[in-house]
């Protein structure tokens, strides 16, 4: 998939004030390497992926620090009904550490 | 024994909803129609949606082109002037990663806003329409997720606040009450990238075929948790494990007879009976898994009816627990979802240790009585829980339970029992639940 910043244009107030964040593309690698499952399950929650969330959100965790970002702990999402997709809606917002 | 008439104690239900989870209108599409499970703003290009849909995923070449799609962003309101509406324009389509992660990306003229609160979005095609659910915007400096922590559960293997009650009115003599809840809670201990662990409090209770609301085993510990290395790969089937440090608890029943200090530091691994990286799930069904628990137990007994008191001795912990589900994938008349969750826990005493067994029980010629006579001994013990979860509507449950064996601190041991009952359950969607052995 073609990078999404070749066609989007921003504004440069936009540009300006929006800080690095990891990204949808980026997170999206590391919850599925966290869960051990490819992209097509972004649908399927913790519980249905087998998926341990206490070992889940540390791994999370470490992903994202090893990519050079950093996140509060607490908002990742771990419970068994949490699906890949919302943990991706919350991880992208990490921030350069 | 006499036939017992089983009824139900049932339990109010309660649950708040995450703002990221899935919305029961994705799921009520008719047939065929195509499901959405999400769109979401990429964070560093604001520019881009990306939308993920679930069974039944759209032919791709059957999706019509950026016209038809209709977005509208939704703006807070402000120090400038009341909330306004305005009209995001879809310049162009990329399905190119569709094959591999059912998401296609959205590419806009212009935008999103940092002030827009929410989008609409519709996609019309000429046989039906499909209005999206909520999409993910990036977050605000202002965002407080704070509000999140607490959501509704399905069932126990995902809950931090549980309570099941049931009782039995037996034939011409007192109800048997049951009672298994517990709560806890857990929070992450981290400065900037350094992260220290997570550390909380939890409580259990549980009684079983008390002649009185008389809950045999209080458990309370405070919890520290931590994964064993900084790796986020996972080995084979395993996940990475985890220690659960018990560092301060109490056991102790409800009469005070029996009061024991614990500390336990025990490692968890979570397996997945699955050892490649899994493909393709259908909605619905939980791949099988496993925790396993294994450590020690130091215990100080504290108060005793029988067992030495000021001396502390050893106890050998092994445990396992197992769960696996199936959770409707479409909306179904009184079915929501089914869960089994299993788990056996061992004991081995270094130290001769209080139980209670009913078949010494003995009559109290004065009272007319049978009364259970604590004993001493150093043999294993055992307790197996297993319990199927019926989820007739979301939040609402029939539990079947079946338990055997004996908890700390005063090992009560009860022959295999059967209860049914009806379940309220809390969750937090950060959770630890399991620092307290059970699923």
């Amino acid at each position: 998939m073609a990078p999404a910043d070749e066609t989007g244009e921003k504004s440069a107030d936009e540009s300006q004030e929006d800080a690095p964040t990891l990204g949808y593309s980026a997170a999206v690698k590391i919850v599925c390497d966290c869960a051990n499952a490819d992209r097509h399950n972004l649908s399927r929650t913790l519980g249905e992926l087998g998926v341990d969330g206490v070992s889940f959100k540390g791994m999370v965790f470490n992903a994202i620090s090893d990519a050079g970002y950093t996140i509060d702990i607490d908002s990742i999402p771990n419970a068994s009904t949490s699906t890949l997709l919302s943990v991706v809606g919350v991880i992208e917002n990490a921030k350069p550490a | 024994m006499r036939p017992l008439l089983i009824l139900v104690l049932a339990c109010a239900v309660t649950g708040l909803s995450t703002a990221n989870g899935q919305t029961p209108a994705a799921k009520s599409k008719a047939a065929k129609t195509p499901v959405v499970s999400g769109a979401i703003v990429d964070s560093s290009n604001r520019s881009a949606i990306y939308v993920t849909f679930d069974y039944p995923v759209p032919v791709i070449n059957d999706l019509p082109g950026a016209d038809r799609w209709t977005i509208y962003e939704k703006t807070q309101e402000g120090k400038d002037g009341p909330p306004h509406i305005d009209k995001l324009e879809v310049e162009s389509i990329d399905t190119s990663d569709f094959a591999n992660s059912n998401t296609i990306l959205l590419k806009l003229r212009n935008p999103v806003s940092r002030d827009a609160k929410a989008l609409d979005m519709t996609l019309i095609t000429s046989t039906y329409i499909l209005h999206l659910p909520a999409a993910t915007l990036p977050a605000t400096p202002n965002d407080n997720s704070a509000s999140q922590h607490l959501a509704g559960s399905t069932g126990k293997s995902d809950s931090d606040i549980y309570f099941n009650g049931s009782f039995a009115a037996t034939d011409g003599s007192s109800p048997i009450y049951d009672v298994d809840a517990f709560a806890g809670y857990m929070e992450g201990m981290q400065r900037g990238k350094a992260y220290y662990g997570e550390v909380g409090v939890y409580g259990q209770v549980r009684t079983k075929q008390s002649l009185t609301v008389d809950p045999n085993s209080f458990q309370v510990y405070g919890v520290y948790q931590r994964l064993l290395s900084n790796s986020s790969h996972w080995r084979g089937q395993f996940q990475m494990p985890y220690i659960n440090y018990r560092f301060a608890g109490w056991e102790f029943d409800l009469s005070g007879k029996q009061l024991n200090f614990v500390t336990s530091p025990i490692v968890a691994i979570p397996v997945r009976l699955s050892k490649k990286t899994l493909g393709q799930i259908e909605p619905g069904f939980s791949v099988p898994h496993m925790v396993l628990t294994l450590g020690p137990e130091f215990v100080d007994v504290e108060k005793s009816a029988l067992a030495a008191t000021g001396t502390w001795h050893t106890r050998g912990l092994f445990a396992a627990s197992f769960a696996s589900g199936y959770k409707a994938p479409e909306p179904m008349k009184l079915f929501e979802a089914v869960q089994l969750t299993s788990s056996y826990q061992v004991r081995l005493p270094s130290a001769p240790e209080i139980f209670y067994d009913p078949k010494f029980a003995k009559l109290n010629p004065a009272t007319g009585k049978t009364v259970t006579p604590p004993m001493l001994g150093t043999q294993p013990r055992h307790f197996v829980d297993t319990t199927i979860c019926y989820n007739f509507v979301k939040w609402v449950a029939f539990t079947f339970e079946n338990t055997y064996g004996s908890l700390p601190p005063a090992f009560n041991k009860t022959d295999p029992t059967f209860t049914l009952g009806l379940s309220f359950t809390l969750k937090q969607t950060s959770y630890g639940r399991y620092s307290i052995l059970r699923p």
